[in-house]
This record gives structure tokens, C-alpha cells and sequence, in this order.
């Protein structure tokens, strides 16, 4: 399997800026992923999607540096996509393959051997509880098992680098819950990057914050960091909400009052 | 097999474009008529590509458009595969359909020739370059559909492919007929294929196939090394055999000038293409009653020579020669008439400037071939005519001979008047 035992830190990124035609997404961002849970909060356009499409590869910074730390320093970009999984926001895929073929077509894609597909493909169906599913097409899926899906196909190979764009968006409460569970069992040993609006989902979840601010980095810390930011006169109804809110230097009258 | 072309086949448009592919194939074959020699069969294969290949390439128009239009051409940018392999299984997969249809198609075409045909072989060079017009169409649709992923494009590129075939193959002898991915022609005894035309057309198909793939792989990543350089091997294969296509003269055919005969009788001997075999029996009959009416006569004949039709060249002197395009029993009545009318020179006729010699002549060509013949107009009045045709229709087979050796010459030129004729 591709996954590769790294030292030190995984991704580097080092004065990032990304630029959309006018709009400046990303603004000199520095920031270095390792293992353990890091978790990306912000509000809608703040530059989250646009920090994972960096970390995965999907675009390329407008000024900055990224480097990866993923497997040999000869890797070629495709040969690193090997070490690395994406769950994107929406996952498209032909709604005529079924779950096994889907996961199949990923596991070749990124270059899993090929007597190692069968095992690679169960495990990432057991892990995201979706062993019943596995010979079901994808038209017939709903959202939920559409986001388990996003999450098993960014496990099929293994990564070191895994990274999950709003993985718990559009769940009801228990599927949640029950992705939150997920995500804790795969995220321990590898660096799990993970995009949220959900700050509740930090507790159980991450061992370090990132958040981020119309493109600029406005917390780094772990989530009790975080805490220790919630004070009266910030927005929210929980600590953490207040914390967060501080962090994006939101103020105002917090409803608990 | 790679496993992503093993999902492909299953979960891709193959299956049933296949099934559309194969009624396309009968309907074609259907529509090409009889198929009596090896060459028929080959030219057959040809044209089965007709209807198929413009439809095929509009699935696969359909099939490129797939991975922009379903948004998943961010999995291939995140695989650790290229994006010419992604690319080659999807569309690996779906030729792989097609081009099984057309192989059924192309076997049963043979199987179905098999009984009719004892002498030669089907052309494989002719045939390659039929598939690899099939697998270029494809391949060209694919990319199109990558290049303008909209629902309008597949039917697109399918009535725009069909209707540019169909103009090439009005344009049979110009070099680029040969760029066509279509090519059937009737075939003659005695013709030799350019197979060098053929081996160049399918070098020239598999290098725009190539280059097809590639682009619409280019198309999802720009920078990838291995497409761009696939991209221009298959257009350095297109180009070289294009240049070698236009250096010739762009024919599919060679009269062969050492001519083979299967040859059976005595007086008369007949001498037939050894791809006529299968009507040689029924040809030699009806020959042989024209040496019998004829014997005795000027016109007597001891040898008849089936010929290439148009430029056939002297026969072997003391030898008649006559035409037939295709073994078949139905052709043999106007070769009879064709060998008659070469052993009287009735053809003189044409030129002659009395109506009444024409009409004698008429009489003399169906007694001798035995067969009705269509002559000069009738609707004019021809008292003169009518009344010498009575009288020679009136005679008995010997009087007929004897009418005929008195009057050998007016019958070689058509030149009848009525002195001479008592």
C-alpha cells in the first residue's frame, strides 16, 4: 500500500497568496501540516476549499511556496497523488458505476497494486460502513451515503495525507455522529486535514485549529487554545462559538446573556 | 486487462452501443446486395463502416463528454495514473465494444461468402484499414466530445461524419479518397489491389486515432508530457503516410497484365478467371452452342477468353474474348450475347447507317448466342428490315450457316442491302 511514514511535517506551506482573477482567496499564508487531525474553520469564502485544492494539488499557489513531505524527494506530482486522498465538497462520479467499481476505478487510479485492490477496497468500505452498499449503484445512493462514499474513495489508497473538504455537510445529527466516528478511526495515524463549519465537531475531533479569515490565517492553536479565546461580549451560544467567534474578530451580544 | 477498462466494459455506453453497432452492420451488409467473391466479401467489410462509423463516433463524442459533463475529470488530476492512460482505458473500453461488433459482423460476412467463393481470399490489408476507419471515427468523436462536451455534439459529429464519407466516396481515384476512414469498390476479374494504398490508408487511420486519443487527453491536463508526445507521434504517422498517399496516384485497382485462366472443352475451349469456377459449367454450355451454330462458318471459334472489361487487350488470335463481372448463373445470358456480339463484330453496328442493317444483325447475334437482344429502335417503320428478318428467322439451322458464310462480310460491318441479301 502507498502509505509512507514521514517525519516532521507532511505539507509546508510558506507565504502562500492565491489569487482569482481579482478576488485574493489565500493571502500569505505559512502553515505546516502533520500528523494528527487539523482542523480548517472559517465562514463561507474565507478560503478554506481553496487552502485544501493547494494542499492536494489541484491548483497551484499564485506566490509562495508549498512543499510536500509525502515520500521520496524524487516523487513526480503524479507519482504523489499516490500518498494523498481528497474528498471534495460534491463528489461526481458516473452514477452508473457501483459502489465496488467506483472505488475500484479510484484504487487504480491511484496506482494501488493490483493484488492489493481487493483488500484496499474492503477496508475502506468497513471503515465507512458501507459494506451493504458495496454493489449498489451510485444514482441510487443518498446524501449521506454519498458523503461516506467521498470519505471511502479518499481512503482507498491508504493516504498519508488525507483531506476532507466539509465531509459532515448536509448530514442530519446522527449521520454526523456517525461520520465524526468514522473520522476519529481513520484520522489517528496519518495527517487528516478537515474542513468544517461545525465547531462542535472539534472537541471530538481535532488536535489542531486553523482559522481562517477572508484568505488570512487568524488562529493556530489546539482546541484549547481555542477556548481560552471565548469572552463575554463575543458571538455564540457555546464556548467554543465564542472562542471561534473571536478568532474571526466577531463581536457581539452573546445570547447566553 | 486493466482493471479500470474491465469496469468500462461493464459500466460504460459499450454494451449497448454494440448492440447499435451490430443492426447497423446487418443493415449495411444488407444494403451492399450479393456477395459472390473474396473481394466482394472484403469490399463488403469495406462499406459495413458506413452507417456504423459516423453513429460510433457519435457515442463516442458522447462517452469523451462524459468526464467534464459528470464534473470527474478532478479524480483523474488527483490519480497518480496520466491523464493518457484514464483517457486510453475509457476509451479502450468502449472501441473494444465496437470493434468486437464489427469483428462479428466481419465473420459472418465471411462465413456467409464462404460457400461462393473457391478461388482467392479475402484482402487483410483491405480489411485493416476498414477497422482502423472505425477506430480512427471513434477515436476523432471521443475527442470532439472532450472538446465540446454538449448534449448537440454526438448527433453532430455523426450526421457531419456521415455526409463527409459519403462525398469522399464520390471521389474514388483522387489520392485523398484514401484519407476517408470509408473504402469499398467493386471489384473485376483480372484487377490486382494496391494493397501499398491500403497499408497506407490504415498507417494514416491509426496515426489520427492516435493523435485523437492524445488531444482529448491534452485536453484534461495540458501539461502532460507523455500525451503531448503521443499526440505528435500520431501525427507524424498521419503525415508520413499521408505524404506517401499523395505521392501516388490514388487507385485501387491494377489491371493484372499476366492474365490466370482456368481453362476447360475442346471445340471450343473455354477459358474463364478461376474466380468463375462456380458457373465455368453453365458458361461452357452456352458457349458451346455458339461454336456449334457457328461451325462450318467464317465465324467458326474454337477458343473463347473471358477478358478485362474496357482496356482487355487482344485476345489470343484464332480466340474470341468476352466479359463477365460476376460469377453468377444470371450473368451468363448477356455473356453469351457479349461473346456473340464479339465474334461478329456486331458492335460494327453502332456506326452503321441503315436501319435495317442493324435489325438483320440483331436476328443473326440472337440466333447464334441463342439469347433475346435488345435492338434498334422498333417504333420506326421498317418494311425492308422486317421482311429480311422474316426470311433469315424462316431458314433452317444449316440454310442459317450457309446464309451466314455468304454474307460474313456485311455481318462484320453491319452493312446490309437488300441486293445483297438475295
Amino acid at each position: 500500500m502507498a502509505q509512507y511514514q514521514h517525519e516532521g511535517d507532511a505539507v509546508t506551506l510558506d507565504g502562500v497568496s492565491f489569487r482569482y482573477a481579482k478576488l485574493l482567496a489565500l493571502d500569505d499564508v505559512t502553515l505546516a501540516i502533520r500528523t494528527g487531525v487539523t482542523a480548517i474553520l472559517g465562514p463561507n469564502g474565507a478560503g478554506k476549499s481553496t487552502l485544501l485544492h493547494l494542499l492536494v494539488g489541484l491548483t497551484t499557489p499564485t506566490s509562495g511556496s508549498l512543499s510536500f513531505s509525502l515520500g521520496p524527494d524524487s516523487l513526480t506530482r503524479r507519482d504523489r497523488n499516490r500518498f494523498i486522498g481528497f474528498a471534495p465538497q460534491t463528489l461526481d462520479y458516473y452514477p452508473n458505476y457501483s459502489v465496488t467499481d467506483f472505488l475500484r476505478y479510484i484504487a487504480w487510479l491511484k496506482k494501488v497494486p493490483a493484488r492489493s485492490v481487493d483488500e484496499a477496497v474492503e477496508q475502506s468500505l468497513i471503515r465507512t460502513d458501507l459494506t451493504q452498499l458495496a454493489g449498489r449503484k451510485l444514482r441510487a445512493l443518498s446524501g449521506g451515503m454519498v458523503r461516506r462514499l467521498a470519505v471511502a474513495q479518499a481512503l482507498v489508497n491508504e493516504p498519508s495525507l488525507l483531506v476532507l473538504d466539509e465531509p459532515a455537510a448536509g448530514l442530519d445529527p446522527e449521520q454526523r455522529i456517525e461520520m465524526r466516528g468514522i473520522l476519529r478511526s481513520i484520522g489517528s495515524q496519518r495527517c487528516l486535514v478537515i474542513s468544517t463549519h461545525h465547531v462542535d465537531d472539534l472537541v471530538a475531533l481535532a488536535d489542531r485549529v486553523i482559522v481562517l479569515n477572508e484568505g488570512r490565517i487568524t488562529f493556530s492553536g489546539d482546541v484549547a487554545q481555542l477556548s481560552a479565546l471565548a469572552t463575554r461580549g463575543t458571538f455564540g451560544d457555546t464556548e467554543l462559538e465564542r472562542a471561534y467567534s473571536a478568532a474571526l474578530g466577531i463581536s457581539g451580544p452573546s445570547r447566553s446573556d | 486487462m486493466t482493471s479500470s477498462v474491465r469496469i468500462e466494459l461493464r459500466r460504460g455506453p459499450g454494451p449497448w452501443a454494440a448492440a447499435l453497432a451490430l443492426a447497423l452492420f446487418y443493415v449495411a451488409l444488407r444494403r451492399y446486395g450479393a456477395v459472390l467473391t473474396w473481394m466482394d466479401a472484403t469490399s463488403a467489410i469495406g462499406a459495413s463502416t458506413q452507417l456504423c462509423g459516423p453513429a460510433a463516433a457519435g457515442v463516442a463524442a458522447y462517452c469523451g463528454a462524459r468526464a467534464l459533463r459528470r464534473r470527474t475529470a478532478s479524480h483523474h488530476r488527483l490519480g497518480a495514473r496520466t491523464e493518457l492512460a484514464s483517457t486510453g482505458s475509457e476509451l479502450a473500453a468502449y472501441a473494444l465494444w465496437v470493434v468486437g461488433a464489427w469483428l462479428a459482423a466481419v465473420a459472418v460476412t465471411l462465413l456467409a461468402a464462404w460457400p461462393n467463393c473457391s478461388w482467392g481470399h479475402p484482402d487483410v490489408v483491405w480489411m485493416l484499414a476498414s477497422g482502423a476507419g472505425l477506430i480512427a471515427e471513434i477515436a476523432v468523436g471521443y475527442f470532439v466530445g472532450r472538446l465540446v462536451p454538449t448534449l448537440i455534439t454526438p448527433p453532430v459529429v455523426a450526421i457531419v461524419l456521415f455526409f463527409g464519407t459519403g462525398v469522399m466516396l464520390s471521389h474514388v481515384n483522387a489520392w485523398w479518397y484514401f484519407l476517408s476512414p470509408l473504402n469499398s469498390q467493386l471489384w473485376l476479374p483480372f484487377d490486382s489491389l494496391r494493397t501499398s494504398n491500403f497499408a497506407l490508408q490504415a498507417a494514416f487511420l491509426t496515426g489520427v486515432a492516435l493523435a485523437a486519443g492524445a488531444a482529448a487527453a491534452v485536453r484534461l491536463a495540458r501539461t502532460e508530457r507523455v500525451s503531448l508526445s503521443t499526440l505528435g507521434v500520431g501525427l507524424f504517422v498521419s503525415v508520413i503516410a499521408a505524404a506517401g498517399l499523395a505521392g501516388g496516384d490514388g487507385h485501387f485497382w491494377t489491371i493484372d497484365t499476366h492474365i490466370e485462366w482456368r481453362c476447360s472443352g475442346h471445340s471450343p475451349t473455354v477459358c474463364v478467371h478461376p474466380a468463375f469456377v462456380t458457373v465455368e459449367a453453365q458458361l461452357n454450355q452456352q458457349l458451346t452452342a455458339i461454336a456449334a451454330r457457328t461451325a462450318g462458318t467464317p465465324f467458326q471459334v474454337e477458343r473463347f477468353e473471358q477478358r478485362p472489361r474496357g482496356l482487355g487487350g487482344t485476345p489470343t488470335p484464332g480466340a474470341v474474348a468476352f466479359a463477365m463481372d460476376v460469377p453468377v448463373a444470371a450473368a451468363i445470358p448477356d455473356t453469351a450475347v457479349g461473346a456473340t456480339v464479339a465474334l461478329l463484330n456486331a458492335d460494327s453496328c453502332q456506326s452503321a447507317p441503315r436501319l435495317s442493317s442493324a435489325r438483320v444483325e440483331q436476328a443473326v447475334v440472337e440466333w447464334v448466342s441463342g439469347q433475346a437482344v435488345l435492338g434498334p429502335d422498333r417504333s420506326t417503320p421498317d418494311p425492308v428490315g422486317d421482311a429480311l428478318v422474316d426470311e433469315f428467322n424462316r431458314l433452317g439451322d444449316q440454310a442459317k450457316r450457309g446464309w451466314m458464310t455468304r454474307h460474313a462480310d456485311a455481318i462484320r460491318s453491319c452493312s446490309f442491302v437488300v441486293t445483297e441479301h438475295r
